[in-house]
Formats: C-alpha cells, sequence, structure tokens
C-alpha cells in the first residue's frame, strides 16, 4: 500500500496547470449555467406552477449529465490523463522505478475515479448554486422551497457508482493505446448510441448508459440495481484487469 | 571469485515478429566503470537497455545486475539503477523542480536530493522554470538529474548525447566523466563512437543484435595495424608496384595509398621502393587508425558476413 499512495502522491502533482483539472470544475460550471440560461429562457414552461422546482431541476440536471455530459467527460478526462504519459514518453522511466507496475495503474485508477467524484460533487454544489439564482430571480419559479439534498446526493452518489465501469474502460484504453483519436472514438460513437437507445431492453446492460439509468430509476422509482451492482463491479474487475495487463506488458516507446 | 559485475547478460535474446533483435548477448560491465555500447542504429541497443530496466521482457537468456538476477527481485534491483532512455521523460507543464519532486514522491527520496542533483547539473537557477520553455540540452541535463535522483550506484543512459549541438555534448560529456569519481558505474549507449570515446573506459560493439566486441579501447586499438598514406604522381602504378612487393595497398576515394605497416621502416622501405622505380612521392605519413575508423570497419566487416 505504500507503493500505492506514493504513486497516487505523484499523480496529483502531475496535474498541476492541467487541462483535465480544469475540466473537472469546467465542465459542471457549463451545465450548471446552461440550466440557470434554461431557467431564464423557459422557465415558466418547464417549471410548473405548484410543482416541485428543485426536484425538476436536479432530475434534468441528472438527465443531461448522466447520458450525455458524463460518458463525454469520463471519455475526455481519461485520454487527456493517458495523454500525459504517452506525449511526454513517460512510461519508460515510470516503469523503470523500484515500484510494482499495478500500483502506477491502480494509482491513475483512483485519481480518475476521484477526478470525476469531485466533478459531481462539484456539480451538486453548482446545482444547487443555480436553484437559489432561481429563488432570488425568478421567484415564480418555486425555489423558495427547502432545498433537496438527500435526494440530490443519493442520485449524485448513486450515478457515481454505475459510472465506475466506463470510467475503468476508458482509463484502460487511454493508458494502453497512445492513440487520443482511439480514446475519444470509444467513447463518443457509445456515448451516442446510448443515448439513441436510451429505456430500450438492452440499455440497462449498456456501460455507457448505466448512470443514466440508474438515476433515472431513482426519480422514476424503478428498480436500478442490476445496472447499479454492474457499474461498480464491472468497474472494479476492469481496473483489476488494467493492473494485471500493466505488469505484463512490453514498454517498447 | 565472482567478478564484480554491475551487468551481467548471459545468452540475452529477444525478437519482434521475424526480427531478432538481440541474439545471444552476453555483457560484463565491471564495477566503476564508463560502459560505451556501441553499434549502428538498430543494432539491438535501446532493446537491451529496455530489458537491463525490466522494460522488455526477454524471450531467453539471463539479465544480472549487481549479481543477482533481476527477475528474482526487480524492485531491490531497480532502486540501485538510475536511467535515461533516449529523449528525457519529462512533464513540460511543470517546472524542473517539480518534475524531480514527482519521482521523489514516488521513490521516497529526501527533498535535500532534488536540490543536491540540481547541483549536479547546473540547473539550480532555471529549477522554478516550466520545463516546455527549457532548451534540448537544459532537459537532457534535467533528464539526467532525474537517472541520478536517489543516488544510485549504476546508471544506464540510452544516447545520451542524441540530438544535442556540439556545446550540449560537451557539456553532457563533461559531466558523465566526473560521475565514476561519485562512485557510478555507467553503462552508456551511442551510435558514434567519436561522441564517447573521451568518456569510455569499456567499450561493447554490438551489431545484428550480436556482440561482435568487447573489452578495453586499447585492446579494440591493438587490433588494428598502423597505416601509412602515401600520395605519388602515378597512383595506379604506384599501387601495382607495391601490391606486387607484398604490400596491402588500398587506393582510396581520396587520391592517396592506405599500406598497413607494421612501423616506421616499412614506411621508410615503401618510399624506397616507390623512388627507386621512379615515382614522385608526393606525401607519405603514416597514422593509426581512430576508434571510429576502427569500429566502423567492425561493424561493416560483419554486416558483410
Amino acid at each position: 500500500m505504500k507503493h500505492l499512495f506514493r504513486a497516487l502522491s505523484a499523480e496529483t502533482l502531475k496535474l498541476n496547470r492541467t487541462l483535465a483539472l480544469a475540466l473537472v470544475f469546467l465542465t459542471p460550471f457549463a451545465l450548471a449555467f446552461l440550466e440557470v440560461a434554461i431557467g431564464f429562457e423557459y422557465g415558466r414552461r418547464m417549471y410548473r406552477v405548484g410543482g416541485d422546482a428543485w426536484m425538476t431541476l436536479i432530475s434534468h440536471t441528472a438527465m443531461m449529465w448522466n447520458l450525455l455530459l458524463l460518458p463525454l467527460f469520463v471519455t475526455l478526462e481519461m485520454g487527456l490523463l493517458g495523454a500525459l504519459e504517452h506525449n511526454n514518453s513517460t512510461w519508460k522511466q515510470l516503469f523503470a522505478l523500484p515500484l510494482p507496475r499495478w500500483s502506477i495503474y491502480a494509482a491513475k485508477q483512483l485519481l480518475a475515479m476521484g477526478l470525476i467524484g469531485l466533478s459531481m460533487l462539484a456539480l451538486a454544489a453548482m446545482t444547487i448554486g443555480a436553484g437559489l439564482i432561481g429563488r432570488v430571480c425568478l421567484p415564480e419559479l418555486g425555489f423558495d422551497a427547502p432545498i433537496p439534498f438527500g435526494m440530490l446526493l443519493q442520485n449524485m452518489l448513486l450515478s457515481y457508482l454505475a459510472a465506475w465501469l466506463i470510467i475503468s474502460i476508458h482509463l484502460w484504453v487511454s493508458l494502453r493505446w497512445s492513440s487520443f483519436v482511439l480514446a475519444m472514438s470509444v467513447g463518443i460513437v457509445p456515448t451516442v448510441i446510448s443515448a439513441v437507445t436510451f429505456g430500450s431492453d438492452w440499455s440497462p446492460f449498456n456501460p455507457w448508459a448505466l448512470p443514466g439509468e440508474v438515476s433515472n430509476g431513482l426519480f422514476e422509482m424503478q428498480p436500478y440495481l442490476g445496472a447499479l451492482l454492474l457499474g461498480l463491479l464491472g468497474g472494479v474487475v476492469v481496473a483489476c484487469l488494467g493492473c494485471w495487463e500493466s505488469s505484463r506488458r512490453d514498454v517498447l516507446h | 571469485m565472482m567478478e564484480p559485475w554491475m551487468i551481467e547478460t548471459r545468452q540475452l535474446t529477444r525478437s519482434f515478429k521475424d526480427t531478432r533483435a538481440v541474439d545471444g548477448l552476453s555483457l560484463q560491465v565491471p564495477a566503476g566503470s564508463v560502459y560505451g555500447f556501441l553499434g549502428p542504429n538498430g543494432a539491438g541497443k535501446t532493446t537491451t537497455i529496455r530489458m537491463l530496466l525490466g522494460l522488455i521482457h526477454p524471450d531467453g537468456g539471463e539479465i544480472r545486475l549487481f549479481n543477482r538476477r533481476l527477475r528474482d527481485d526487480p524492485m531491490g534491483v531497480l532502486r540501485r539503477v538510475g536511467s535515461l532512455v533516449e529523449s528525457p521523460s519529462l512533464y513540460p507543464h511543470l517546472t524542473g523542480r517539480e518534475n524531480l519532486e514527482v519521482l521523489r514522491r514516488m521513490t521516497g527520496g529526501s527533498r535535500s536530493e532534488i536540490s543536491r542533483v540540481l547541483k549536479v547539473v547546473n540547473l539550480e537557477n532555471a529549477a522554478n522554470r516550466l520545463v516546455r520553455n527549457y532548451s534540448l540540452g537544459m532537459r537532457q541535463r534535467l533528464g539526467l538529474a532525474a537517472a541520478m535522483f536517489g543516488q544510485p550506484e549504476l546508471l544506464i543512459l540510452d544516447e545520451p548525447t542524441n540530438g544535442l549541438d556540439p556545446a550540449g555534448i560537451h557539456e553532457m560529456r563533461e559531466l558523465i566523466c566526473r560521475l565514476p569519481a561519485e562512485g557510478l558505474t555507467v553503462f552508456l549507449s551511442s551510435h558514434l563512437l567519436s561522441e564517447v570515446e573521451q568518456m569510455v573506459t569499456q567499450i561493447g560493439i554490438v551489431q545484428s543484435g550480436r556482440l561482435i566486441f568487447q573489452g578495453k579501447p586499447d585492446e579494440l586499438k591493438a587490433r588494428t595495424r598502423n597505416q601509412v598514406i602515401v600520395a605519388t604522381d602515378r597512383l595506379e602504378e604506384s599501387q601495382k608496384l607495391l601490391v606486387q612487393q607484398g604490400w596491402k595497398a588500398v587506393h582510396g576515394q581520396n587520391h592517396h595509398l592506405t599500406v598497413p605497416v607494421n612501423g616506421a621502416a616499412d614506411a621508410a622501405l615503401i618510399n624506397t621502393r616507390l623512388v627507386q622505380a621512379g615515382h614522385q612521392v608526393y606525401q607519405l605519413s603514416m597514422e593509426h587508425p581512430s576508434l571510429e575508423d576502427i569500429f566502423l570497419k567492425l561493424t561493416e566487416e560483419q554486416e558483410k558476413k
């Protein structure tokens, strides 16, 4: 474990001045900004009189995030983490250090999961911020009701856990192959497919749709445990496979 | 008693598809030496170095560092090794000091070690600048600082002067020459013997994955004879005359003959014979082939085989 903590500490330092770190806050900010803009432009149509404005905002944000932004954000974020090593040909130095290779891979996995988790926490905070702007600037929409912190955090936590599988898949692809185009393709194509086919019979088995499936199940009071477990356990399994594979491969570049 | 080899490989082999990159390589690198691992591009130098660092797995053979098998205790062995493989592995968005801090965090060294290695490579004043603003020479020096971090006993440097201008090469050469005095053994590869000639105490020459020479530079020099360079008014006839008399005279491209000899007396004899035959001798000088010439000859001979 000592090796893992050392590698993780080094990984956090590498994030200084990177786009990968900036995107952790910029991506949820973009969505929260969009929600505020929607509120001002279409608020009266979207937020029904007498309805629960906070729940409308949270579920709308969650759907936009989980179905579209999160898979694309994970794709880009993991691609950037991989490029950090590939572009600078640093594998040959990293893997020649007296650290087990699995610890270096596992540190990246933990960092990746931490960054996505942080962005979702930021999204939760910014969603509340967007609602508070609505409370002050658009009082007729109904944001003066108490903030449903429990539902907001539960939704973020569960969809985050369901996203572990795509985090692990994208991290492995990005670290294994140096092509940024490949890393992006592996994310963009399935994201578009999962958005189009969301709600179909096989959607709960599509890794890129799992966060959306879980979030939707939570709001619609439908079963979501299978999708949650698939995302969570699948993520752990792929991460372990990544650690194993990184320990065996030749470093040729 | 077992020799204190810092690096020893036995019948090391590695193939890529149909190409045998390293073919039965048996290296012996003495402690405290600067070992020049030489060979033309594509000879298998980088593959060998990557195997020494555990980056590539060999198909066959054995690697021993510090008299311990690499595969038995890779972490224990690599803890005592610093490396710079091809271009330096640096993060351009971090400062020089931050790059070394990444290493420190990974290996658990002390903060004072960062200052020490920065001082050794003379980068103290540029330590807080972003690496993306470094010159190529500065990057190479920082790469060397990273290799020396943690006071390794063995430094493995792959083409450390690659891409540097003459001033950078000189600077890097001076740095490397100082290292054995600090108790380090240096294993460095190059495709140019002239670049490392002044630094090395041992030489290994590799061609097509095979070791074709291993020993001291003097041993390599002793393999070849002196030669006389002769220019006359009738080169073709002079060559015929000398060959008839048993000399291995070769007509080079530079309007002179090259004749291997055993000493100054042979040079005088050649001059006498040519003058007696009525040839006008414009130039006659004796020289010993440079290490670079011997290296090129050796690798060319091997390629023809």
